[in-house]
């Protein structure tokens, strides 16, 4: 039909504070594609191939507006030398952390993303959506923020420890893990994607404010600033609830807030006319076994986020289950689709 | 109340190690009896942690360095304690569901059940549904416990449930996990729901019919 | 300075961390207006690559601070013109005028004019064809030149903001653009036709035709007062001109420049780019004369200094812009240089008479140079860019539906046949037809494989 926007446009609008027809609809579709392709979680782990491809396929089943490059948020902490452990079924998880000690920290420095680790699977998996699709789709690059890679490398427990026992070496830790990060990120945008910031550990659900500030924050700025000398839009997703720091985002600079646990209109309140928001309904909800009403749970999500002076993206609070629910799926996103700004022109 | 005893607790809530296990030595000493140094020292201070992390004061980092002080201070006292002294409250299993290796949320859960008083039968991380039931059927607690902390492995609670209601077992289940909500829980007929670590203790005294 | 040399977007990722973070922070459009985070546009082509363009993955650019300035100004456009409409200036769109109309447009305070039809490369940056498939369904297909991109970017409503008036000239220029604006009419854009005279010969009546010139410029001032709510004032005319002119000027030293030195001292596409500003001043005319000050004391830099770039010796003149600029940049790989070029933009180039009444000296300016009428009179201008340049080839990238082109590609390939200039001459393929734009290649290597041969036998 003539005259609709394709994603690529829609997204570049809101990027420039312009609205489009409506919010572009980009639920977190991403192991949940290798469901869709039929393939297992090994593979499509592995092989840039396969997670391109099943992204694709996911994408045109589903009609959401953008690609996701996501495994795990140990890819960078894997690749500076932390076991994972790769699962055919389920995502893979953190085996054994490479730093035992922290005496270690000083020996770390950051990867070759062309060889370490499944960083190359990323970058073939990007480089082929982008010469597949770059025109019309964004390609989003999922980065695991600083705090986030840290905990991969000294394992959760140990480094939640450090940051009230040993905060200096926390730091350290956290330098070496953004310094690894902003490399990432340079190759991800060499092969065509906009990285999105993910930090499931800075969560509200795990952290206080305080330990936000200081130790996930600081690098998440850094990160964002660093990405921001070359004009990116950045999104920054942070898992769980953040209600008890919605204000504190706006001082990462991050251009898009992703969250899971915190409802729109309060979202809006501490940031949207800085912020674009991007969420949020619970990925449970797509579960089969979930009764929740995805309809009414859509319908006043979209209602909140049309509202965000800044623009609203329709999203979920965080990933897609791999098990979800074809058919709720879609009824998230056509609910998407039928939102609608005022006129254009 | 003995002095030492609050100031066990004190040590525990400041998360200071060292004066902790300072504090449990004196305590021996002082030929104070071990397992009233547990409850009402260290379990008291971890009570009072608890409060704190569900008030949003504390959180899991220190949480975490909290119960590492406690647990200095348990290895001191509990070689002491006289068999029998101790009364547990009840048994529960607790796990992280199939497909899922984040264990932070059940770790603080059962830390705070064995700090109230609890037994605790850990199963770990990545629990699949026939090792929940055989353990149900050896262990025979009170209380199942199923925690996940990913969305992507909420269904591998659901089909958990399933299982364990399928062996016809009267333990009560109760579920927890960043992901997870009232909702959720009731749709998969658990029978209790906690949204952090002194809920679930709540829950669990709740479940068994007992007064806090 | 850094030795001049052409590199890709990931060479220039990295060398952009030494660009100094005050330069990023200093180099703005839109000056007049609030600092705004918006407004910073010295961004590497890495930026662009993240947003689609992906043909700028396969490009190679100056390394020069003021060829990424350039860069970066080309590519910020689309945004600039939202931002204009959104700190509330007027936004003019003038199609098919080719740099006529523009000098009177940004004499009007608080006003931007941009030229949608230069979206007519967006399909080949972005590698896609979208815009095409886009004004295909609404019936300009294949038949009509890639100018109708722009009808799909009319259409998607998301390449630019609505303009307040479509100045919409016909007559002596392209009859596909025309077509494009009467589709995009039909679309609801509010459209002024701007008409203009064919080229004259020598026994044309100038007076007449100036007169007629003169009355279309006081027309389309008085509908520019409607639509602005301002009126018309001679001064800022002046004013206003007088900025055009330096611009001018400042294009054409810069295109000798580039011809000059013994090494080329610059990429072609860069060198278009540069050319084509004098359209619509990329949408803001101070920053646009700041952009192209710091391009040309850069390449009296290298020409004074002999820098250049190594092994492109054949001197080439590149007649019509080739919308793909993936084939400039394969001439060079193969050992050429553009040293003049003849993109049927001749209206952008006279100086305009300040002293003179404005309507007067428009209308003298654009009878100097017109667009569309004898193709004898093109055909000249390209001799003569050859005999300037000592070309030793010509290359002219038609446009299939391009009205000029049938018309106009055959007398100039035999005028310079016969004068004995190789010429090579193709039509331009569409984004996503890769065999074809390889047999354009193909060709490309053997002309330049044959014209090495030649110069070699010259020399011998």
């Amino acid at each position: 039909m003539p005259g609709k926007m394709n994603p690529r446009e829609r997204w570049s609008l809101l990027l420039i504070d312009e609205l489009p027809d409506r919010p572009p609809v980009y639920p977190l579709v991403t192991c949940h594609a290798a469901r869709v392709y039929n393939c297992d979680l090994i593979e499509y782990c592995t092989d840039g191939r396969i997670l391109a491809e099943a992204q694709l396929e996911a994408q045109r089943l589903y009609g959401h507006e953008g690609l996701s490059v996501f495994t795990d948020v140990g890819i960078i902490a894997e690749a500076m030398g932390s076991k994972y452990h790769l699962r055919e079924f389920e995502v893979p998880i953190l085996d054994s952390p490479l730093i035992t000690d922290t005496a270690m920290i000083g020996e770390l420095g950051p990867p070759d993303p062309t060889t370490q680790g499944r960083l190359p699977v990323y970058l073939e998996a990007i480089d082929r959506m982008y010469s597949a699709a770059g025109d019309v789709l964004p390609i989003f690059a999922f980065i695991p923020c600083p705090f986030t890679t840290a905990a991969g490398l000294r394992g959760v427990d140990n480094f939640l420890m450090d940051t009230v026992l040993e905060p200096q070496a926390a730091h350290d830790l956290l330098d070496v893990s953004l310094k690894s990060a902003i490399t990432f990120c340079d190759e991800c945008i060499l092969a065509g994607a906009l990285p999105m910031l993910v930090d499931p550990l800075a969560s509200g659900s795990v952290i206080s404010r305080t330990t936000y500030s200081h130790f996930a924050k600081s690098y998440q700025q850094k990160l964002i600033a660093h990405l921001h000398r070359y004009d990116l839009d950045v999104t920054l997703h942070i898992c769980g609830d953040t209600s008890n720091m919605l204000d504190l985002i706006p001082q990462t600079g991050a251009d898009l807030f992703s969250f899971d646990l915190a409802d729109v209109d309060s979202a809006t309140d501490a940031m949207g006319d800085r912020v674009r928001l991007v969420g949020n309904l619970p990925p449970h909800g797509l579960l089969p076994s979930s009764n929740l009403s995805v309809t009414q749970g859509t319908n006043s999500i979209m209602e909140m986020g049309l509202k965000n002076p800044k623009g609203f993206v329709l999203s979920t609070g965080c990933e897609v289950p791999i098990r979800c629910e074809a058919q709720k799926l879609h009824t998230l996103i056509n609910i998407g689709k039928n939102a609608r700004y005022e006129e254009v022109w | 109340m003995h002095e030492l005893y609050k100031q066990i607790a004190d040590a525990v809530v400041a998360m200071q190690k060292d004066d902790v296990k300072r504090l449990a030595e004196q305590a021996l000493n002082e030929g104070l009896p071990p397992e009233e140094a547990i409850e009402k020292g260290l379990a008291a201070g971890m009570t009072r942690v608890g409060e704190l992390f569900a008030s949003k004061e504390y959180f899991v980092p220190e949480l975490l360095v909290c119960s590492r002080a406690m647990n200095a201070g348990f290895d001191i006292l509990k070689s002491k304690v006289v068999e029998g002294k101790i009364i547990s409250k009840g048994t529960v299993v607790i796990g992280v569901v199939d497909g899922d290796y984040h264990d932070i949320g059940k770790n603080i859960v059962k830390l705070m059940l064995e700090a109230a008083g609890f037994r605790l039968v850990d199963l770990g991380r990545n629990v699949t549904a026939q090792k929940f039931t055989s353990a149900v059927i050896t262990e025979k607690p009170d209380i199942a416990a199923l925690s996940t902390l990913m969305t992507t492995t909420m269904d591998s609670m659901a089909d958990i449930v399933l299982a364990l209601q399928r062996e016809n077992s009267d333990v009560k289940i109760m579920v927890g996990g960043a992901p997870v909500n009232e909702d959720f829980a009731k749709s998969i007929d658990a029978h209790f729901y906690g949204d952090n670590a002194r809920e679930a203790v709540i829950g669990a005294h709740e479940l068994l019919g007992i007064t806090i | 300075m850094t030795e001049p040399r052409q590199i890709d977007f990931r060479q220039w990722h990295r060398l952009f961390q030494q660009v100094p973070d005050r330069l990023v922070e200093e180099i703005r459009y839109y000056r007049h207006l609030p600092q705004a985070e918006w407004s910073q546009y010295l961004f590497p082509p890495s930026t662009h690559v993240v947003y689609g363009n992906r043909l700028l993955r396969k490009l190679k650019f100056d390394n020069s601070q003021a060829a990424l300035r350039l860069w970066g100004f080309v590519m910020s456009e689309g945004e600039r013109i939202y931002r204009a409409r959104q700190a509330g200036m007027k936004v003019i769109a003038v199609m098919g005028d080719l740099g006529a109309v523009t000098p009177l447009v940004y004499s009007f305070p608080n006003i931007v004019a941009f030229y949608p039809d230069c979206l007519w490369w967006t399909p080949f940056l972005m590698e896609s064809r979208e815009l095409f498939d886009e004004a295909g369904q609404l019936g300009l297909g294949e038949d009509c030149c890639f100018v109708r991109a722009s009808l799909g970017a009319f259409s998607r409503k998301a390449y630019f903001p609505k303009p307040d008036l479509c100045v919409g000239t016909v007559g002596a220029t392209c009859d596909d653009m025309a077509t494009v604006m009467s589709e995009a009419e039909q679309l609801g854009v509010d459209i002024h036709y701007f008409e203009l005279p064919h080229r004259h010969d020598g026994d044309t009546d100038k007076t007449a035709l100036s007169g007629y010139l003169e009355n279309q410029y006081q027309e389309l001032c008085r509908r520019l007062e409607q639509a602005t709510g301002e009126t018309f004032s001679p001064d800022r005319f002046r004013e206003t001109v007088q900025k055009v002119n330096r611009m001018r000027s400042l294009i054409a030293e810069i295109k000798d420049l580039s011809g000059a030195p013994a090494a080329s001292p610059m990429g072609a596409v860069e060198m278009m780019n540069m050319e084509f500003a004098a359209l619509s001043y990329y949408g803001d005319l101070d920053e646009c004369l700041a952009v192209l000050t710091e391009f040309r004391d850069l390449m009296k830099f290298r020409a004074n200094s002999g820098q250049g770039y190594q092994n492109q010796d054949l001197r080439l003149v590149w007649v019509t812009p080739p919308a793909d600029p993936l084939l400039m940049n394969y001439i060079e790989e193969l050992g050429g240089r553009v040293v003049g070029s003849e993109y049927l933009i001749h209206q952008t180039t006279p100086i305009i008479d300040t002293k003179k009444d404005p309507f007067e000296a428009l209308a003298e300016a654009h009878l100097k140079a017109t667009l569309m009428g004898s193709s004898a009179y093109r055909v000249n201008l390209v001799i003569e860019q050859v005999e300037r340049t000592h070309a030793d080839g010509v290359i002219i990238s038609g446009v299939f539906g391009s009205s000029h082109c049938p018309y106009e590609t055959a007398p100039i390939i035999s005028a310079l046949r016969q004068k004995g200039i190789p010429v090579l001459s193709f039509d331009v393929v569409a984004p996503g037809k890769r065999r074809l734009q390889s047999q354009i290649f193909n060709r490309m290597e053997a002309f330049s494989e044959s014209l090495k041969a030649r110069k070699k036998r010259r020399a011998g």
